[in-house]
């Protein structure tokens, strides 16, 4: 199953986020999985709060860092939220997105 | 708990000889080492090259990739170049710990023939008068010097290991010169580990205390690390390490899954830990086929099962328990005869308020309220 881009994201609430000051680390209490994130992967993290969207997502780092190129954010943005998704780190809710 | 699948066995350790020519202060195999010192020569049960050959054979089966040389003192034992003969057939990648004390320019023609990754000279001080003091042996010091010069003359890969200390610490910055000096590609500093004779320097404050280590750490890391060419690694477990080197994995950690330890006398065991607990013993080359052992050893088959779930206090809590696997377990079990009992430098670090609380899990009693 792939993220669907205008579905709202939300975190695996069993998922130990802790965040330092260069990234964070994401932890799997069960399998004792240890996951870095960069600081841009930290943001996302904390973004996916059950009302946005990816494409919600791509929309408000575009506004944020206007300079990079919106293909190379869509690219690496989903690129992410697939990994976590495929891992259970992330996965879909109900909620009704706001359109981007 | 699932059955995990077999891991491959990647190193051997060999633990060439029991016996030392030096006394070292925070040794923590001094008391094999003491016994077999008492054995005259020549009457020490030295494993023969065949059957290192036979043993290396079995372990390639299993994965095998790497040798680490290491005693006792290597060069103690007259069948050790013999030995690294074999390594150097068998296509293994080479790792040898010495005091360098014992190496001589006629060594230099097999080493040079190795696939070697590492010689590890121990050297724990900038002065004759500190080293030899720690070491117990006057004119340890100019022999292991010898050592480098040689090592550095023919362009070996050599790390130097110096066990931190009281009285040697202000001269970190001097032995930094020394090494680069003689060429070497690193040098880790180690705390001293509360065991065996290391122990004693424990109870008589000799060791840094835990505040001073992370302080000296990262001194190490800001400062010393910067003006040195070769690489400089500080000892302390993975949790105190900056977020950078645990997201990009700068850092090395025991492979306990993937190594065993073959001792002088033919015993295996998880590394040299055999030594001081006989009990730790699960098999013995003259007895056992290498991968029965490997696969069906009791002892570590309770530790596949039981690393990293059931280690106890901090390294339970520790969101990195998967990455360190409680670091050294030879030293949990020596201090504490328990193999998943916490490393002390975490536990003290928690019972000080010094663990760093974005890696820690809630204690299982507070999860339940």
């Amino acid at each position: 199953m792939n993220i669907k881009n205008d579905k709202p994201l939300h975190v695996n609430p069993d998922i130990v986020f802790r965040e330092e000051e260069e990234g964070a680390f994401l932890f799997h209490p069960e399998t004792g999985e240890l996951k870095c994130l960069n600081s841009m992967g930290r943001i996302i993290w904390s973004m996916c709060d059950g009302q946005i969207s990816a494409d919600l997502l791509e929309e408000k780092i575009s506004n944020k860092y206007p300079s990079v190129p919106r293909d190379e954010i869509h690219n690496d943005l989903i690129t992410f939220l697939e990994e976590l998704f495929a891992i259970g780190y992330i996965g879909h809710s109900t909620a009704v997105v706001p359109p981007a | 708990m699932g059955i995990k699948s077999l891991p491959q066995l990647r190193s051997l350790y060999f633990y060439v000889s029991g016996q030392c020519n030096l006394n070292c202060r925070h040794c923590w195999q001094h008391k094999r080492i003491d016994e077999d010192s008492m054995v005259p020569d020549g009457n020490n049960a030295e494993i023969p090259p065949a059957d290192l050959f036979r043993v290396i054979k079995e372990a390639k089966e299993l994965g095998l990739y790497s040798i680490k040389f290491t005693g006792g003192e290597p060069f103690m034992n007259p069948l050790f170049i013999d030995y690294l003969n074999i390594a150097k057939n068998e296509g293994l990648r080479v790792v040898i710990e010495t005091n360098g004390t014992l190496l001589e320019e006629s060594h230099i023609p097999r080493l040079k023939a190795l696939n070697l990754r590492e010689i590890a000279i121990s050297l724990d001080g900038a002065n004759q008068e500190t080293h030899d003091n720690f070491r117990q042996k006057k004119g340890a010091y100019l022999q292991t010097l010898a050592a480098l010069k040689l090592l550095a003359k023919y362009k070996l890969p050599v790390q130097l290991i110096m066990c931190i200390h009281r009285k040697n610490k202000d001269e970190l910055g001097d032995l930094l010169l020394l090494a680069e000096q003689y060429k070497v590609n690193s040098v880790k500093i180690n705390p001293i580990q509360p065991m065996g004779r290391g122990q004693e320097l424990a109870e008589k404050g000799e060791c840094l205390p835990l505040s001073e280590l992370l302080e000296l750490s990262k001194y190490c890391r800001e400062n010393l690390s910067k003006s040195f060419s070769g690489n400089l690694f500080f000892g302390l477990p993975i949790s105190f390490r900056p977020f950078e080197e645990i997201r990009d994995r700068t850092f090395s950690v025991c492979q306990i899954f993937s190594i065993l330890g073959l001792l002088s006398g033919g015993e295996l065991s998880f590394c040299g830990i055999g030594h001081n607990n006989r009990e730790l013993i699960f098999g013995n080359i003259y007895e056992d086929s290498l991968p029965d052992v490997w696969k069906g050893a009791p002892l570590l088959n309770e530790l596949r099962q039981c690393l990293p779930k059931g280690l106890k206090g901090v390294c339970g809590r520790c969101l990195l328990k998967s990455t360190c696997l409680g670091e050294c377990r030879a030293e949990a079990y020596e201090r504490t005869g328990d193999l998943l009992a916490p490393h002390w430098i975490c536990q003290e670090a928690l019972d000080s308020n010094l663990f760093p609380t974005t890696r820690l899990l809630p204690a299982a009693d507070k999860l339940k309220e």
